[in-house]
């Protein structure tokens, strides 16, 4: 573990220093805040769960974009620079190099969603206090804010971007480039988040609707990780979903890990 | 009594494929290779472009598995976990992080190795003393020349004190004095008792380390031996005189014949490492070249 935890943290450090991390951030932080001009519109008490949808949204398909960006870059540089033969004739397993990658992409798609919900629950909580002061009733009883829900909102964000690295960290390993490998990706995340849409076709017709009704139960299912009316919901249970979620993005990253020790393997290097 | 193997890197029948596109069209990059090198001995790999110098490299590293025969490091198999530990490789023109210090790089990777922190520390001290880097401890990586960042390559070989390092072209793409320096700390290396592997395209400076030479063409070995016979040192002998006319030259080719021996060459010039390297290359694919 020691060999991982070098390695996800060398990635950690060396991702941070990537421009597109900082530009992306950047953005993502001044879309959030640049969405306290919606007060403009006057949408009410709607306005609050607008600027929810807009901050998780930009958090979500953030993390989903850095996670493409982020996994093939620290793949391919490691083989194009040819550090990966020094970290293999070391006797650093190919588990070991793809779970320290994985796990550095991890830490950073962390830090982006910790950094974007610093900037957005500020954002919901002004919000939510000026329209209460407007609107004493503007809120029905268990309809506001919650922060164990938008907590579980970012955290169910960030372990799909988690799943969606893995993915693509697999397809780097088939990949023999990096553009292929984020086409591919990008690919994967539209594919993922359409899963649940196929797994709900009906079984009757051809091949093809048998064909994608199988694929829908086989592929992660995105849609499970889109939480963001938790963070309005006051039903509680979050700790169970969590820990559903949490096992649900640990069985496909270990699929997708698994896949790709095996290609990496059979790649010659 | 020693306990020391009497072979420090053997590989015995290795041949390597490739499978190359769609279709898995083999490509054979080594054919049955048989090589031993003794605890202590430097052995220079010569060849052309895709002879398969770093193909064998990469299979004593244990990057690649071979497809037939077995490679073994020190009496254990080349790809074992014992055999890492073992081995120190530097592979061709590698690029590191450019926001890391030197001194980060090497405990990074004394780490990786298996070192606890502080003995990463001390070896990381060591080995920047033994490559001249202690100076820069604290520079940023990409700010290296080509010469230092193959000498922090080699840094990184040596850092957790290997018995073996394999070196693919360690002056590749670097000037005559920084090629000077690191085959001037090669030969350091050679003095403190480690067996070295290297691959190299610079024959003069190569044989100044001495040793053995082999000599690869498309995948396999053409000529295995020493300097000196590299260079026909046995198989001819030179001779210097003021420069010959012409007739005086056929004269002294008469003489010659009529006396059992053959005028194999004559020119301006000595008959230089280059001049027999392409000369083995030519015999072996059956060109020929003309006196």
């Amino acid at each position: 573990m020691r060999r991982v935890w070098l390695i996800a943290a060398a990635t950690l450090r060396e991702s941070l220093q990537h421009r597109s991390f900082a530009l992306l951030l950047l953005a993502a932080l001044a879309f959030v805040a640049g969405t306290l001009f919606l007060r403009q519109f006057n949408f009410g008490s709607s306005e609050l769960k607008f600027v929810a949808d807009l901050g998780f949204g930009m958090l979500s398909l953030g993390a989903a974009l850095l996670a493409i960006a982020m996994m093939t870059q620290v793949f391919f540089d490691e083989c194009e620079r040819r550090t990966l033969h020094l970290l293999l004739a070391r006797g650093v397993s190919r588990s070991e190099f793809l779970l320290g990658k994985l796990a550095g992409v991890a830490l950073l798609l962390g830090l982006y969603a910790l950094m974007l919900l610093a900037c957005l629950w500020p954002v919901l909580w002004a919000r939510e206090t000026a329209l209460l002061a407007l609107m004493p009733d503007a809120f029905d009883r268990g309809s506001g804010l919650n922060f164990a829900g938008v907590m579980i909102a970012a955290y169910a964000s960030w372990l799909k971007a988690c799943v969606l690295a893995a993915a693509v960290l697999w397809l780097a390993t088939l990949a023999e480039n990096r553009v292929f490998a984020m086409g591919c990706g990008l690919l994967l995340l539209i594919i993922f988040h359409s899963a649940a849409v196929w797994a709900a076709y009906g079984s009757n017709g051809g091949w093809p609707v048998w064909l994608l009704h199988g694929l829908g139960y086989l592929l992660p299912d995105f849609g499970a990780f889109d939480l963001t009316p938790a963070a309005f919901a006051g039903d509680g249970g979050f700790v169970v979903r969590a820990v559903r979620l949490t096992l649900y993005a640990v069985l496909y990253g270990a699929i997708f890990i698994g896949l790709g020790v095996l290609q990496l393997r059979r790649r010659e290097i | 009594m020693s306990t020391e193997p009497a072979v420090a890197v053997e590989l015995a029948d290795v041949t390597k494929d490739y499978s190359v596109g769609l279709r898995g069209v083999r490509l054979r990059a080594l054919d049955r290779v048989n090589l031993r090198i003794a605890p202590g001995e430097v052995c220079v790999l010569l060849g052309p472009n895709g002879s398969g110098k770093s193909t064998l490299l990469k299979l004593l590293a244990g990057l690649q598995a071979p497809s037939a025969g077995c490679c073994r490091v020190e009496g254990v198999d080349a790809e074992s976990a014992r055999a890492r530990g073992l081995i120190g490789y530097m592979p061709e023109s590698p690029a590191f992080p450019v926001g890391m210090t030197v001194g980060a790089l090497l405990r990074h990777y004394a780490e990786l190795s298996g070192l606890d922190e502080s003995a990463a520390q001390r070896c990381t001290a060591a080995v920047l003393e033994t490559v001249g880097l202690l100076n820069r401890v604290a520079v940023k990586v990409g700010t290296l020349s080509k010469g230092l960042t193959q000498r922090l390559a080699l840094a990184q070989a040596l850092v957790h004190e290997p018995k073996v390092l394999l070196l693919d072209e360690p002056t590749a793409g670097v000037d005559p004095r920084g090629a000077e320096e690191m085959l001037a700390l090669i030969r350091k290396l050679q003095a403190l008792g480690r067996t070295i592997v290297l691959s190299t395209h610079q024959l003069e400076q190569a044989a100044a380390l001495g040793g053995r030479v082999v000599l690869m063409q498309a995948g396999r070995v053409i000529f295995s031996g020493n300097w000196p016979d590299f260079a026909g040192e046995g198989e001819s002998a030179c001779f210097r005189t003021e420069p010959l006319s012409p007739a005086m030259r056929d004269e002294l080719t008469t003489w010659l014949a009529a006396r059992g021996h053959t005028l194999r060459a004559a020119g301006g010039a000595w008959p230089t490492l280059q001049a027999r390297y392409l000369e083995r290359l030519d015999e072996a694919t059956g060109k020929g070249r003309s006196p």
